[in-house]
């Protein structure tokens, strides 16, 4: 054997070392997904379909009967379509002023439009109770009315429109965005005035994407379980249905039959939201055009714009000025002696929810982004068996409500074989599991970015896939992982329905504990936390990037 | 569906200019006036940058004018929205909506207008026949061809029978060989229909096949208007020379004038040439590379080496070496004709009215 030759072999055996990473971790990856996602669910099915000597289904057709229960069922989607499709209108019209309208102070408006997806959404209840509720500042403190109307499904559509508008705001002022502004010009030269045009050209091709929002709200309206919780009164819905069942009735197998119902529906509207996004095919014929679009100059319509932009944000701003106020007052509605009391109580008894959530937060969500790479990059550039599967399985927790997840976990890891109810772990798992989707999805763009050449010529200069993930790839990627994770932080920290089952005196979260703060009336330090809470991902939000990485402002235009 | 009154398009002393957040506005239309008279097919021609598209924009409404005035058919329309100019635009990308049909696209205008049924039919069907695609007319448009597309923007346009018709390059998107064919459709058609219309290109070859008469623009303004032929004989700058063909420009001088004729001196020889306005002094010749006769060294003319041949198929190209300066030269292929060598020796030759003076500062 020569030199050369010798040489040849022993660069292939190492290669052959090396290779054995991927084949190994993809298995591994598949088995941690199959435990944490898939087990729970079966477990759950398993709960509300066996149960007791009767034969399967009893329980789940005895739920379905009883004409409470349909009538909770039916106020769930009463409530869903009605904050779908508010939603969906408030959200076009927000998002066609600020894209198109020549208004003064888009940055304000984004910005307090933008607040409420990173705060929790029982803020909105909290909010809404100190401003609009029996002992109200805007109803008894200004009108001296002492009513319970804000109770039911106007305070909870109020809730709900504020605390989700805003996700589908996001979503049609990327469409917006996105439209090519020569088809309204076209329109225009062929005699279409503004109106027009929007009415016959834009708004048809924008319809799959306010389909998508419509579906996207009914999806969140649907899993929200705390502003059901603080202001459902007589209007029961689901999630705070199956809250009450489990924790108030210990009947486990109804609130696990309960939760069947609410998935449904959930896995329903996402099927449609699924086939509607790849069939949204329209808006990409012919090139884009050169031209930004001529902002409506229209006085009335400017007028307007304003008009809904300012009512909508002085509405958010008011119940975070609310909530603001009520952290540093003895007792907002009854007794507004200025007191610092409930903030130093967030930062004594509550230290150990800020501090866990903070960590439990940080660390799943690094594990997150980190899983959506590796699941990323196993689907988009390598053809692994089963690829697919493990895909599909670790992007279903999209479909699931929050409070079906949560009920799963708690149900599967109580005990053998698997026991994690009290520890940090069945949180950072929920945490992850519910975040993995948003890591697969920053991980894909990510890979999207890089041209397929880069790992090709990686791969011909003898790099394995391993190490060209590690060594080429990931440097690239980098910016859009840290978004990932910013985004993957807020969304663990904020929700109340995953974790609310999963929670234990040993590892206490922010979210539960404003509840449990509301329930016991201690409005003060539940608004103090919750000051704390939005403090915390705005810090986390702005300063993670700065501190991490140099290219934000190129990656993070808006 | 010809159009018999055909619209005659002024545009005088046109500005328009963009501002950016924080700095100077920077200009991109400046003091434009164009004079088109009912049914002409004029272009604008120039480099990317030059400001044709924006004045294009401008005329269709889609941007606000600065200052200046547009006449259609003597009434002014700088300040009307685009949907009440009766302005036909066809853009780049054709911009046909995705969501309607063939059909739909042509009959929108009409639509718009609440047309009877019966006149839509009959209309999209006589624009769709015109362009030929009646076939099509159920299609959508991500199901046609980009040279289809093309087409049924014209239809589109054509069919609200405008006072004036836009062509933003809307041949730039489609292949070489299809661009040839659909602009000879395009001029044959507007020929037929008499529909006074503006082109942008920056296309030379399109322009000079397509227009009556062409503008040729730059950083702008207008530098030249004229038809092609007079534009490509008698350039006004030495931009419009460069840009519409390829040119020599060689340093000599005017030594005398003589009403319409000037003899210019140039490789210390004389050349007689016609209809030059200049004054004495440093001129410069433009001379085209297919006026110039290339010739063996024994033959009377100025003296050169051959540096470089290209072979270009149906002609070649040469570029010779006379002292400092090199001058290109095309010859026609034809057939085994003994053609020169690099290196070889040549004489030079071109006739006194194949020559255009330019004043010798320009640019």
């Amino acid at each position: 054997m020569t030199h050369v030759e010798a040489n040849a072999a022993a660069a292939g055996e190492e290669g052959i070392g090396r290779n054995l990473v991927l084949p190994v971790l993809y298995p591994l990856l598949a088995l941690l997904i199959l435990v944490f996602v898939a087990y729970p669910m079966f477990v759950l099915f398993g709960r509300a379909v066996v149960e007791g000597s009767g034969p399967p289904f009893t329980l789940v057709w005895k739920v379905a009967a009883d004409p409470y229960n349909r009538k909770v069922f039916w106020n769930t989607l009463l409530l869903g379509a009605i904050v779908a499709v508010l939603g969906t209108l408030l959200a076009t019209a927000y998002a066609y002023a600020m894209t198109r309208v020549s208004i003064p102070g888009k940055k304000v408006w984004h910005f307090f439009a933008m607040l409420p997806t990173i705060s929790p959404p029982i803020l909105m209840a909290l909010g809404l109770i100190l401003l609009y509720g029996r002992r109200g500042i805007v109803t008894y403190g200004l009108f001296g009315i002492q009513t319970t109307g804000l109770y039911g499904l106007y305070g909870l559509v109020i809730a709900q429109l504020m605390s989700y508008f805003p996700f589908a705001y996001l979503l049609m002022l990327n469409l917006f965005r996105g439209l090519d502004a020569s088809m309204e010009e076209a329109a225009g030269t062929l005699g279409a005035n503004a109106w027009q045009a929007l009415r016959t050209v834009s708004l048809p091709l924008l319809l799959p994407g306010l389909a998508g929002s419509v579906l996207l709200l009914f999806g969140y309206s649907f899993a929200d379980l705390g502003n059901p919780m603080l202001l459902g009164g007589d209007f029961p819905v689901l999630s705070a249905q199956i809250y009450q069942t489990i924790i108030g009735m210990y009947d486990v197998p109804q609130g696990a039959a309960l939760a069947i119902f609410l998935l449904a529906p959930s896995v329903l509207m996402f099927v449609a939201h699924k086939r509607l996004s790849s069939r949204m095919s329209y808006a990409t014929v012919g090139a884009k055009g050169s031209s930004r679009l001529r902002l409506v100059m229209y006085l009335p319509a400017r007028i307007a714009a304003l008009v809904l932009v300012g009512i909508v944000t002085l509405a958010i701003c008011l119940q975070y000025a609310t909530i603001l106020a009520g952290a540093f007052t003895q007792l907002f509605g009854i007794n507004y002696t200025p007191t610092l009391r409930h903030v130093i109580a967030t930062f004594t008894k509550s230290r150990g929810a800020i501090l866990d959530t903070f960590a439990l937060g940080v660390i799943s969500a690094i594990v997150s982004v980190g899983l959506g790479l590796v699941i990323a990059h196993l689907v988009a550039r390598t053809r692994h068996f089963g690829r697919g599967l493990v895909d599909f399985v670790a992007n279903t927790p999209l479909a699931i409500p929050g409070t079906v997840i949560g009920l799963a976990f708690a149900l599967a890891f109580s005990g053998s074989p698997l026991l994690l109810t009290g520890t940090a772990a069945i949180i950072i798992v929920a945490f992850v599991v519910r975040a993995l989707p948003y890591g697969i999805r920053s991980g894909v763009a990510a890979l999207d970015q890089i041209h397929r050449s880069l790992d090709e010529a990686s791969m011909t200069m003898g790099a394995t896939s391993g190490q060209t993930l590690w060594r080429v790839l990931l440097p690239l990627v980098r910016p859009a992982l840290l978004a990932g994770m910013v985004f993957a932080f807020t969304r663990s920290v904020t929700t109340l329905s995953a974790v609310i089952f999963v929670v234990s005196p040993h590892w206490s979260l922010v979210t539960p504990t404003i509840l449990s703060q509301m329930d016991r009336g201690d409005v003060g330090e539940a608004a103090a936390l919750s000051v704390v809470v939005v403090l915390m991902v705005l810090a986390v939000i702005h300063g993670v990037p700065r501190l991490f990485d140099r290219d934000w402002r190129e990656v993070h235009q808006e | 569906m010809s159009n018999r009154t055909a619209k005659s398009l002024r545009v005088q002393s046109l500005n328009k200019s963009y501002g950016i957040k924080g700095g100077p506005r920077i200009p991109a239309v400046i003091d434009f006036s164009l004079d088109v008279a009912p049914g002409e097919f004029v272009t604008l021609l120039g480099p990317s940058g030059c400001g044709k598209t924006t004045a294009l924009r401008v005329l269709a409404g889609l941007e606000d004018i600065d200052s200046g005035e547009v006449l259609l058919d003597g009434r002014s329309i700088a300040r009307l929205p685009p949907h009440r100019r009766r302005i036909g635009m066809v853009f780049q990308n054709y911009a046909l909506f995705p969501h309607m049909s063939v059909f739909e696209n042509v009959a929108y205008s009409l639509r718009l207008r609440r047309a009877a049924e019966v006149d839509v039919k009959r209309d999209v069907g006589d624009a769709l026949d015109v362009v030929g695609l009646a076939d099509f007319s159920n299609r959508l448009p991500g199901q046609l061809s980009g040279g289809q597309q093309q087409r049924v923007a014209v239809a589109r346009a054509l069919v609200m029978k405008p006072d004036l018709l836009l062509f933003d390059e809307p041949l730039s998107n489609l292949d070489a060989k299809l661009r040839v064919q659909v602009r000879s459709e395009l001029r044959r058609l507007q020929r037929a229909l008499g529909t006074t219309s503006l082109f942008v290109t920056h296309d030379q070859e399109e322009a000079m096949s397509l227009s009556d008469r062409i503008a040729v623009m730059r950083a702008g303004r207008v530098e030249q208007i004229g038809a092609p032929s007079e534009i490509y004989a008698r350039p006004a700058t030495l931009f419009v020379a460069g840009f519409i063909g390829k040119v020599n420009a060689l340093p000599g001088t005017v030594v005398s004038t003589n009403g319409g004729r000037a003899t210019a001196e140039c490789f210390g020889h004389r050349f007689d040439i016609s209809g030059a306005a200049v004054t004495r002094g440093d001129a410069l010749l433009l001379v085209r590379p297919e006026t110039v006769l290339l010739q063996p060294p024994e033959r009377t003319g100025i003296a050169g080496i051959v540096s470089e041949i290209e072979y270009l198929g149906d002609r070649t190209e040469y570029r010779v070496r006379v002292g400092e300066t090199t001058v290109a030269a095309v010859r026609p292929s034809l057939g085994q004709e003994a053609s020169f060598t690099e290196g070889a020796r040549v004489s030079l030759a071109f006739a006194g009215d194949s020559i255009h003076l330019l004043p010798a500062g320009s640019v």
